[in-house]
């Protein structure tokens, strides 16, 4: 088992690119994510579907990220056919509704959230955190709020290479997951938890002295991103691109 | 002065590996044998490579070119958790281990694995436990204990299946001078029953104590030496290709000195050796 | 009078206990370090010397609780009626792994990171970030993300972080404990450069003596708790110590006194050897 965190990392995070969307206020940026997401939500046509994809996939190419985006795509594909999978079934067993119906509706929900995975990095690789945070203190978010969430989402790469050195340590020494017994699995599954919930913690502390250490609860962070003319095209095409889907 | 006996536990030949198609290669090539009963050293800067090499060792990463065998086994074609049994490997860092609530418990985990029973288990923890002088904390927490009890039950938990190959990784970081003793006599004493020790570290002054009996250099993902430890500390060039420092003793001998000695006591016999033949002023 | 020194730290009768320890960490420090030093501190496991460290960057009291009696004054600021923070501003504290020191996703805003949280200007940020990145050569990673850099960079930027605050104390912890021997001699005289132009005071805590025996101007060792040697490295390794691990080169001289009363205290390899040279010159003759 390899932890395909590379492609995680490159797609979520910033990648330092001189492109329109870099210049992008980030507040711009994640409006315009939050009305794809309206848009995908609200339609049941796959025309509209097809069209918002498309939109997407220009954005994703204007920010040159559309390959790592892809990528990150193919890495959570099993998560998809979980997904997929788990809707066809309950749509089948507990709505009662006929197979076709059923996987329908599984391939709309699904492909919503393809979408939307797939636009994620039009705002996370654009955007340096530091950019985020600032944007979110504009909309009036205290500080103390929102510093946990950029770290928290900063030290997910970390935590996850942490994760996979506890696996590494414990199948060193032995632990195996090739088994068919389920019960066994879970039981296999204590040697990894424990220590990787343990090791998170104690980052957590350290983090917290860091934290302290470095000046953190004096000043606020300062700089304001500007609105730039690219802002205010970019939000008025994609307000009228949704408007008209809705409305049609 | 090799023991005809030995037998040769881990076999590598032209391993080439990285991680994605993107990345650059990890490692370049690698040729390697490592016997029974011999001590080799793994020494490079940060980044050459050290670390991802010994996790082929046991499966963990599989080769993208060349092959490892262990003791025969190709290691394609054989899990981890079996390879395991023959070679234990110690991490740098043993809190990312610890998962019971004693360190009794801890050290028989992997024997718990193989489902053996419980009084055959308790004989072979006592006497880990004992060998590493660690039985007064049979029933402490391990995140209690500090970084050199640590890290002698995360050995103690991989010598207690008796592994003919046993790597240890950096295992003198953060240690004070008492720790680095006990594990110098713990690393000699495995030697003496005949297991292959490895040691991947850039600590040079603990291996001009432990005198190891090869020395692998590398650099850069490539083996640029493989041999007697005193030709590598005695050589300034190949040290400073590596990023490594010479260490004290033979950096004090160098075109000093006859002889050369590694350790410090070494220097002092062979110091008191030359100027007895050479007049007390 | 001592009057042409300054005193940046100060520790007046201290005793430590951590809050679930029925021993003292620290027993009656006494300790006076003065503008510039650079002082080294060593002794084994258990000794104390991270808690001396924690209670110059006001960690203890507190971030750990427990007991602190006497009191500890940096930089004019007794540490028990300040916060963390604004020792911070002079202290500066550089961890035994980089990983838990850097914060940020860029190294650009990781070296912002602490002098906006003190409240610099962004000019005033921007000329320091060049400033350092020309000192550790870091300029190429300025715009790399700190999730993908190598063991070394991410070393530099640590390294970096503390440097830019251009902080009147520099605290280091164990930081060589992790880098092979050639970065930590590197870091060492980029350390004492700094020092040396700037008037930072160092305080090293670390396991290996070796690499610092250069720079360092004050030896202080530690056992138990208490402070059982304090002077000038020479002295206190070959004159005040006796039970001790020494550096293998200390350890062969201090059997090699005749040498030494001689020709002097090596503390380092090139002055062992020029002990050395001379006494082989003079049997030959």
């Amino acid at each position: 088992m390899v932890l395909r965190r590379s492609s995680v990392t490159t797609a979520l995070f910033y990648k330092s690119r001189e492109t329109v969307l870099h210049k992008l206020n980030p507040l711009t940026k994640l409006a315009v994510i939050l009305i794809i997401t309206a848009a995908l939500f609200n339609t049941d046509n796959s025309i509209k579907l097809a069209i918002t994809l498309t939109i997407v996939l220009i954005l994703l190419y204007l920010g040159k990220v559309l390959r790592s985006s892809l990528e990150l795509i193919t890495t959570l594909l099993p998560m998809f056919i979980l997904l997929f999978t788990v809707c066809v079934l309950s749509w089948m067993y507990v709505a009662d509704k006929p197979p076709t119906t059923a996987i329908t509706i599984a391939t709309f929900v699904t492909t919503r959230l393809i979408i939307l995975t797939l636009a994620l990095p039009i705002l996370y690789s654009t955007t340096r955190l530091s950019d985020i945070a600032r944007s979110l203190l504009l909309l009036r978010i205290p500080f103390s709020v929102v510093l946990p969430i950029i770290l928290a989402y900063r030290f997910i790469p970390v935590l996850l290479k942490d994760l996979a050195t506890v696996y590494e340590s414990q199948v060193s020494r032995g632990l195996s997951f090739r088994t068919k017994n389920p019960v066994k699995i879970i039981k296999n599954l204590v040697p990894v938890t424990i220590p990787a919930v343990i090791v998170a913690t104690l980052r957590a502390i350290d983090l917290a002295e860091v934290l302290a250490l470095r000046g953190v609860a004096l000043s606020r962070v300062r700089f304001r991103p500007s609105i730039t003319h690219y802002d205010i095209l970019l939000l008025t095409a994609v307000i009228a691109t949704v408007t008209i889907l809705l409305i049609t | 002065m090799r023991n005809s006996s030995r037998e040769l536990v881990i076999e590598v030949r032209d391993l080439w590996f990285r991680y994605s198609r993107d990345s650059p290669w990890v490692l370049r090539g690698i040729d390697l044998e490592l016997y029974s009963g011999e001590i080799v050293a793994i020494v490079g800067r940060n980044g050459c490579g050290k670390t991802t090499l010994i996790k082929h060792f046991n499966g963990l990463l599989k080769p993208c070119r060349g092959i490892v065998k262990v003791l025969g086994m190709d290691t394609r074609y054989v899990s981890t958790s079996e390879l395991s049994k023959y070679v234990g490997i110690v991490f740098q860092n043993p809190i990312y281990q610890f998962s019971c609530s004693t360190v009794f418990d801890e050290v028989a985990f992997a024997l718990k694995l193989r489902n053996l029973p419980s009084d055959v288990i308790e004989k072979l923890v006592n006497s880990v436990l004992g060998e590493l002088g660690i039985v007064h904390l049979a029933n402490r927490c391990p995140y209690d204990l500090s970084l050199g009890e640590q890290r002698r039950v995360s050995i103690a938990s991989v010598l207690v299946y008796r592994p003919k190959v046993l790597v240890l990784d950096e295992p003198t970081t953060g240690l004070d001078y008492r720790s680095k003793s006990s594990l110098l006599n713990i690393i000699r004493r495995e030697k003496e029953r005949g297991c292959c020790i490895v040691l991947v570290t850039h600590d040079m002054e603990f291996l001009c104590e432990l005198k190891p009996d090869r020395v692998v250099l590398m650099d850069n993902g490539k083996v640029i030496y493989i041999g007697d430890p005193r030709e590598v500390m005695y050589s300034p060039e190949l040290l400073s290709r590596c990023n490594l420092v010479e260490p004290q003793v033979p950096a004090l001998s160098r075109g000093l000195l006859p002889a050369r000695p590694l350790s410090a006591k070494e220097f002092l016999s062979e110091f008191v050796k030359m100027r007895d033949v050479d007049g007390t002023p | 009078m001592l009057r042409n020194r300054d005193v940046v730290i100060e520790f007046r009768g201290v005793w430590y206990r951590y809050p679930h320890s029925d021993d003292y960490a620290l027993k009656d420090i006494n300790l006076r370090i003065y503008r510039g030093e650079f002082v080294v501190v060593v002794g084994p496991s258990g000794c104390g010397k991270s808690t001396l460290v924690r209670c110059i960057n006001g960690l203890i009291p507190h971030y750990y609780g427990g007991e602190l009696r006497g009191q500890v004054i940096v930089c004019g600021l007794n540490t028990k009626e300040v916060t963390v923070q604004e020792i911070s501003r002079y202290v500066a504290t550089v961890l035994q792994n980089p990983e838990d020191m850097l914060v940020t996703d860029l190294v650009e805003d990781e070296l912002a990171f602490t002098l906006e949280n003190l409240g610099y200007s962004e000019s005033e940020i921007r000329e320091r970030i060049r400033w350092i990145a020309k000192l550790l050569d870091i300029e190429h990673l300025l715009r790399r993300s700190t999730l993908e850099l190598s063991y070394g960079e991410m070393q530099k930027v640590a390294f970096a972080t503390a440097l830019i605050l251009r902080p009147k104390i520099l605290l280091l912890d164990e930081f060589t404990s992790n880098l092979d021997p050639y970065s930590a001699q590197y870091f060492a005289s980029i350390v004492d450069e700094l020092r040396r132009k700037e008037g930072t005071t160092v305080i090293n805590v670390c396991h290996r003596l070796e690499y610092f025996l250069k720079y360092c101007t004050r030896l202080i060792v530690m056992n138990s708790g208490r402070v059982v040697a304090d002077g000038d490295p020479r002295t206190v390794l070959y004159d005040m110590l006796e039970d001790y691990n020494y550096p293998p080169l200390v350890f062969i001289f201090k059997n090699l006194r005749e040498l030494v009363n001689l020709y002097g205290k090596p503390i380092t390899v090139e002055e062992g050897r020029l002990v050395l040279e001379k006494f082989l010159k003079r049997i030959s003759n």
